[in-house]
Formats: C-alpha cells, sequence, structure tokens
C-alpha cells in the first residue's frame, strides 16, 4: 500500500493539537512556547516532504520494476517451452503454462514446492548440490550433456528433457529461470516428421512442391522416377521445364487457379521428361499458405498415367472394334441369308417345276433324286428365314416400353390354344406379375417358342402340364415356364441354346433349332439371363429373368407398377 | 373384261432382272386363261427407257410388276420415276421383293407402290403369289383406259408436281 502524505500530515497536526492541549492543563502558558512550536512544526514539515518526495521516488521505481516483472511473466507465459523459475533454496517461485503440461501439475501445485519434485528420486539427493554449486557461480549453461536428463511427471512417468538455465538477478536475489523441452514430445514430432517425408519420398506419385512464381522447392524420389531429373538437379529450377511446347499456358492457368486459392484435382495433361518423352499425368495441385493465410506456393501431385491411358485407348479400341465387328456379323448374317435366298427360290421353284412336269417321265431315282432336292431346298429355306429372324433381333426393334406380364402371358395362350386344345395340355400362368421393360413382340415371341417347346416336347405318356410362375427380385422379376414334358438330357444343357442345336431329328421333332437361341437372343437383348433345369423323362423348367419397368423410368408414363393390382406390393411366389 | 373392251389383251412389263423369275412368271401367265402380253425389262435403265418411250409413243403397259433388287438403277428409283411422272403413274405398279423388311416396305408404299409382294420361295407359294395379281388386277378391278393423244399433251402442260 502506497504511502499517504497527507494523512501522516494529518496524523502529525493531530498530534500537535493534543501536545498543545496537555500544556495547558499543565498550567504552563502556551506563549513562551509557541514560538518554539513554529520551529517544530515548520521542522517537521521539511521533514514531511522530504519523506514525501522519497517515498515517491521509491514508488516510480517499483512501478518500473513491477512492469517488468509484468511483461517478463507475460512473456515466459507464452513461451512455447516449459520454464521454471526457482530461487537459491530450490522453491518453485514461477512457471509457465508450458511447464504445466509437460510436468501435468497444475500452477498451485508447483508453486511454492521444491524443483526436486519434478526429479525422479533417484537424482534427488544430488541434485541440491548440482543446484548449489549453479547459485555460487552462475552462468547461462545447457546443462546435462554425459548423463540422462530426466524429469519426473505428476503421473510418475518420467521422460526426457532438455535443459537451459539462467541467472536471474534481482532486487530480491538471484534466481534461476530453467528452460525445458520435453524430447519425448520432440521426438515424436520428428518421428512424425521422418514418417510423413519417407510417405513423400517413397510415393510411386511425384510430389513437387513449388514457390509462387513457379520455382522448385521439392521434389521427391517418385518426381526422380517419372520426370527423370534428380533432386539436385529439379531444385531451384523453373516448373516450366517439364511442360511441353505449346502449353505454358496451361501451366499459367493452373498457377493462377492456386493463387486463387482454388484446388485443381486430378487434371489430365501431358508433361516432358528430361529425356524429352512426353507422359500423361494426372495432377493435382493444392495451394499452399502462410500463417496469414497468403498462398506462398503449391503442392503438385502428379501421377503417371501413360500406361493408363494407352490401357483406356487399347479397351475403347476393342470395344470399338468389336462393336464393329458385331455389327458387321450382323449384317453378314442378314446379308448373306438375304441374298442366299434368291438363288435358293430359284432351286426351289424349278425343282418344284422339275418333279410336277416331269415325275413318272424319268425313272424312279431322278423322282427320289428331284424329292431330295425339293426337301433340301425348302428345309435351307426355313434355316435361311430363322436365321434372318434371328439376326433380326434387337436389330429392327421398337425402343423398349413398360408391358404387362400377365396380359401378354394371356395373349401368348391365347395365340397357342390350337396346339394347346389338340394336346389337352393345363396351364396356369401367375396370379400377379409385373410390368417389365422390353419389346412386346420380342417378348411375346420368347413366351411363345417356350410355351410351344412345352407343348411340342410332351412326354407320350401324358398331357402336358405347363406352369407358368413369377417371382420379383429387386429391379429383375424371374419367370418360370415348368412342364413335365420328355425333359432335356444336362449334358445338353448349353447346347440347346445355340444355334440350329437339334436333340431330335426332323422326323421325331420337326423345326430348324433355332427357338431357344433365339429366346436366348432376346433375354440378352433385355439385358436378362435364361436357364434350363431339366431331368429327363420328367420335365424341363426355363428361367427367365426381365428387367421390371418403375414407373420413375419414364417421366412421362403414370400408370401403376403392377397392371392387375394396381398399388399392391408384389408378393413373391415361389 | 378389259381387255374385251379394249380389244388387247392386258400388258404387262415385268421389270426382272433374273432369267428365272422371267422364266416362271411367263410360264405361269402362258398356263393362265388370263389373255395377257407380257413384255421384259432386264434392268432399271430399260425399263425407264421403254415407259419413256411407250409415254411419247404409245401404248402404255398396263400394270408393272418391278423387281426391287435390280442391277444398275434400281427398282425403287423406277418406282420414283414412274409415280413422279404425270401420265405414267396411272399405271399399277406391283412391287416384288424377296426381303420384306418392314422399313422397305413401308418406303415403297410411300413412294406410291400401289401392292408389294413378297417372292415366295417355293413353287407353291409363288403360284398362291401370281394367283392372287391374276384374281385382282387382271380381273377385279378396273384399270385406268390407255392414253389417247390429247391426254400425253395434257401430262406435258401439267408437269409433275410429286417431289
Amino acid at each position: 500500500m502506497l504511502w499517504d502524505p497527507w494523512s501522516w500530515l494529518c496524523a502529525q497536526m493531530h498530534m500537535l493539537g493534543m501536545l498543545f492541549e496537555l500544556l495547558e492543563r499543565t498550567g504552563v502558558g502556551w506563549l513562551p512556547f509557541a514560538a518554539d512550536c513554529a520551529v517544530v512544526v515548520a521542522c517537521i514539515c521539511v521533514i514531511a516532504l522530504i519523506v514525501y518526495l522519497l517515498h515517491r521516488c521509491r514508488d516510480r521505481l517499483s512501478m518500473n520494476r513491477e512492469r517488468t516483472n509484468r511483461q517478463f511473466e507475460s512473456v515466459m507465459e507464452v513461451a512455447p517451452n516449459a520454464m521454471i523459475m526457482i530461487d537459491p533454496s530450490g522453491e518453485i517461485v514461477l512457471v509457465n503454462r508450458a511447464a504445466e503440461e509437460v510436468f501435468q501439475y497444475a500452477r498451485e501445485e508447483m508453486l511454492g514446492e521444491s524443483i526436486e519434485m519434478l526429479i525422479p528420486e533417484r537424482f534427488r539427493p544430488a541434485h541440491p548440490k548440482l543446484r548449489d554449486a549453479f547459485f555460487e557461480e552462475p552462468q547461462t549453461t545447457l546443462i546435462g550433456q554425459g548423463r540422462p536428463r530426466i524429469g519426473l511427471r505428476k503421473d510418475g512417468t518420467e521422460f526426457e528433457l532438455d535443459l537451459g538455465l539462467n541467472p536471474i538477478e534481482t532486487t530480491e536475489g538471484l534466481f534461476v529461470l530453467s528452460s525445458i523441452v520435453d524430447m519425448a514430445a520432440h521426438h515424436r514430432t520428428q518421428k512424425t516428421l521422418a514418417q510423413l517425408a519417407a510417405i513423400v519420398e517413397s510415393s510411386h506419385d511425384a510430389i513437387i512442391g513449388k514457390a509462387i512464381d513457379g520455382t522448385i522447392t521439392n521434389w521427391n524420389r517418385g518426381a526422380e522416377m517419372i520426370y527423370g531429373y534428380p533432386a539436385k538437379e529439379a531444385i531451384g529450377r523453373h516448373i516450366s521445364m517439364l511442360i511441353p511446347d505449346g502449353q505454358t499456358d496451361e501451366a499459367d492457368q493452373i498457377m493462377q487457379k492456386v493463387v486463387g486459392g482454388v484446388l485443381v484435382d486430378n487434371a489430365e495433361t501431358t508433361r516432358r521428361c528430361k529425356d524429352g518423352t512426353l507422359i500423361d499425368v494426372s495432377l493435382t495441385v493444392s495451394p499452399i499458405r502462410d500463417e496469414s493465410d497468403v498462398v506462398i506456393g503449391a503442392s503438385v501431385i502428379a501421377r503417371d498415367i501413360t500406361q493408363r491411358k494407352a490401357a483406356e485407348k487399347t479397351l475403347a479400341q476393342y470395344a470399338c472394334e468389336l462393336e464393329k465387328s458385331n455389327h458387321e456379323l450382323e449384317q453378314f448374317a442378314y446379308v448373306a441369308s438375304h441374298d442366299l435366298k434368291e438363288p435358293l427360290r430359284m432351286v426351289a421353284s424349278f425343282t418344284g417345276l422339275l418333279a410336277e412336269e416331269y415325275r413318272g417321265k424319268l425313272d424312279a431315282n431322278a423322282d427320289r433324286y428331284i424329292d431330295f432336292a425339293t426337301n433340301g431346298a425348302k428345309r435351307m429355306a426355313a434355316l435361311i428365314d430363322d436365321l434372318l429372324n434371328y439376326s433380326r433381333v434387337g436389330r429392327m426393334d421398337a425402343p423398349f416400353r413398360a408391358i404387362g406380364l400377365g396380359d401378354m402371358l394371356q395373349h401368348v395362350v391365347d395365340d397357342l390354344r390350337t396346339s394347346i386344345e389338340e394336346t389337352q395340355a393345363e396351364i396356369s400362368l401367375p396370379e400377379e406379375t409385373p410390368r417389365v421393360k422390353g419389346s412386346p413382340t420380342r417378348l411375346r415371341q420368347l413366351f411363345q417358342n417356350l410355351m410351344g417347346n412345352a407343348l411340342k416336347f410332351r412326354h407320350p405318356d401324358r398331357p402336358p402340364i405347363i406352369q407358368i410362375s413369377c417371382q420379383q427380385c429387386d429391379a429383375f422379376c424371374e419367370i418360370a415356364v415348368k412342364d413335365n414334358g420328355i425333359g432335356v438330357d444336362p449334358d445338353f444343357h448349353e447346347r440347346i441354346f445355340q444355334v440350329f442345336q437339334r436333340l431330335h431329328t426332323t422326323a421325331e421333332y420337326p423345326g430348324t433349332g433355332i427357338g431357344l437361341a433365339v429366346c436366348k437372343k432376346i433375354v440378352e437383348q433385355h439385358g436378362g439371363e435364361i436357364s434350363v433345369e431339366s431331368e429327363l423323362g420328367v420335365g424341363t423348367t426355363f428361367r427367365v429373368t426381365l428387367p421390371v419397368y418403375f414407373v420413375d423410368m419414364d417421366p412421362d408414363v403414370h400408370r401403376p407398377k403392377f397392371s392387375k393390382y394396381e398399388g399392391e406390393v408384389p408378393s413373391c411366389k415361389p | 373384261m378389259q381387255t374385251v373392251e379394249n380389244a388387247r389383251p392386258l400388258e404387262v412389263l415385268l421389270v426382272e432382272d433374273n432369267i428365272g423369275d422371267v422364266d416362271l412368271v411367263w410360264s405361269y401367265l402362258r398356263k393362265s386363261n388370263a389373255a395377257v402380253s407380257m413384255s421384259v425389262a432386264r434392268d432399271g435403265h430399260q425399263a425407264i427407257s421403254v415407259l419413256r418411250n411407250r409415254r411419247e409413243h404409245g401404248p402404255l403397259p398396263d400394270i408393272v410388276l418391278l423387281d426391287l433388287n435390280l442391277p444398275k438403277l434400281g427398282g425403287i428409283d423406277v418406282l420414283r420415276v414412274v409415280k413422279e411422272d404425270s401420265l405414267l403413274r396411272r399405271i399399277p405398279v406391283i412391287v416384288l421383293t424377296s426381303s420384306s423388311t418392314s422399313e422397305e416396305i413401308g418406303r415403297v408404299y410411300e413412294m406410291g407402290a400401289n401392292c408389294c409382294l413378297t417372292k415366295s420361295i417355293d413353287l407353291t407359294g409363288f403360284r398362291q403369289v401370281m394367283q392372287s395379281i391374276e384374281q385382282f388386277w387382271f380381273h377385279a378391278v378396273c384399270l385406268p383406259t390407255n392414253l389417247h393423244e390429247s391426254e400425253r399433251d395434257q401430262g406435258v402442260a401439267f408437269p409433275t408436281s410429286a417431289g
């Protein structure tokens, strides 16, 4: 508390007043005494003034010192290192925030305690002596060289530290300020940095740092591998050494973007290697900022995509060739069968005429030969027609649309009415069916073929029973056509879907053997699959998957998903 | 029967490159009871020159049987020339095709063909096709009577409008 000269003076005057009163009471005449008193009062006033001035002087000094102290303390507080000040007795007088963090003690827990609390027990006995030695001969030192410097945390764990000691002379005596670095944390940081550096270094991608003016500042091994320049050759040079002629604008544009703080992500471009070869790279360029958020450079990650590009090109080429070849094949099948028909018509027509006009006029062999020729021509005509139809699947079809499966199956049954009645077949259709997406003509052809087969390859001993069921699974529905016919030998399950593959003679079952091949092509055109399960003599099941039509596939069509059972969720019928 | 009215048999112009087909058509017509005469053009150019010649000097054929698949100038081009001419367009053109894609058939009708038939692959089918042609075009329908001199002039005065 500051000394108040005014109250001090008041106190003095009060005391004087009391003295006069005493004199009066004792009967001593106060007048002769008054002159003496005036002298005394004057003296007292002068003394008071001097004392007051002295005090002010002292106060200013102490305020200055206090300000210095505060500044010192605040600097110390924000220092990144742990800082602890002790007095000659080893008592902690000051700690900073970093010290709290390093030693895990709160400030109050450390202040006033002995510095030895922060030293492992086994080093404690020797410490005061070391401390005293330092106080006797104080000088700034980095101590502890050659012996372990170990700190003790509150939780009892020990850690390696680096210690700097500073003697601090104050009016209150000599103090020592120790600056402590947690080496464990330091090692951890070092390790992380090393790991990061190793990651950068070992990356197969080129990782390059460049300054804002384009000067290369970092160059990893990936960059060495990709571009061919060793790091010492690349660092310091301008990034333009990698940019092919005529592309310099592009580099500027990238840099402009980055300076504007924009990340350039996976930009595909070309770069020039040391040996002059051009490579395709995918670049990711991101800005590097300083503490004040100003872009000071850019990091470039470049991936060599030359091989990928080449592979893509090859793949695209293959795809193109395949498409071309497929198209040509279709064209071939179509044109060939179309053009084959012309001469075949001649053969068929004139063998027909020959048979009509010369039957019985030549010998018996001639008649037989003419028959062979006529039948052969007929059969060939049928094959060509089938081949033509097969090649037309998907070629001349209208765009896919929504088809009510149930209605369509019913139509097919109606179409087959005659043979169903002839064979006394029993046909069951699924109760609930989704709408499928496809070509109405082709899907009708598909089910006509499947049901037609079931009727045609019926077992001789029993009337055919054909069960058609439908089960929806996500975006597809599976339609099974199950019969109790003669069945297909498992050995031929793959073969039956091939063009003109027949398992029976034409005498047993007529036909060219294109039906299931057409089915397969139709299903595949719709993105579905067809498979067969069969047991010889028991029956056959053909399973077909077709894409379900969803309303949102076609924004113009606002019809329910199911044609028969509007709004109902389809129940999957096994 | 038209032929009787005209005091001459119906004349069919067959535009067909395949000699076999010519033979088949002729053998059918020869055996049928229809009083029909037949001229043959073996390619598109020949067909057009025959028609242009007849347009000038008459008489026009009563019916054209046109094969689509012709060397040089195709059947479609012949059809175009016929149907774009103000006088020739009245002649019924019966197109015979061995390919029957829906596009092709549509195109043939768009261009004004009067009917389109598919050449059947065997003799029976061929005979059925010829029989229907005979019954419908030779007997059932009324064909335009042949041109007079005045009409020929008129045709010049009213140029074609079809594009």
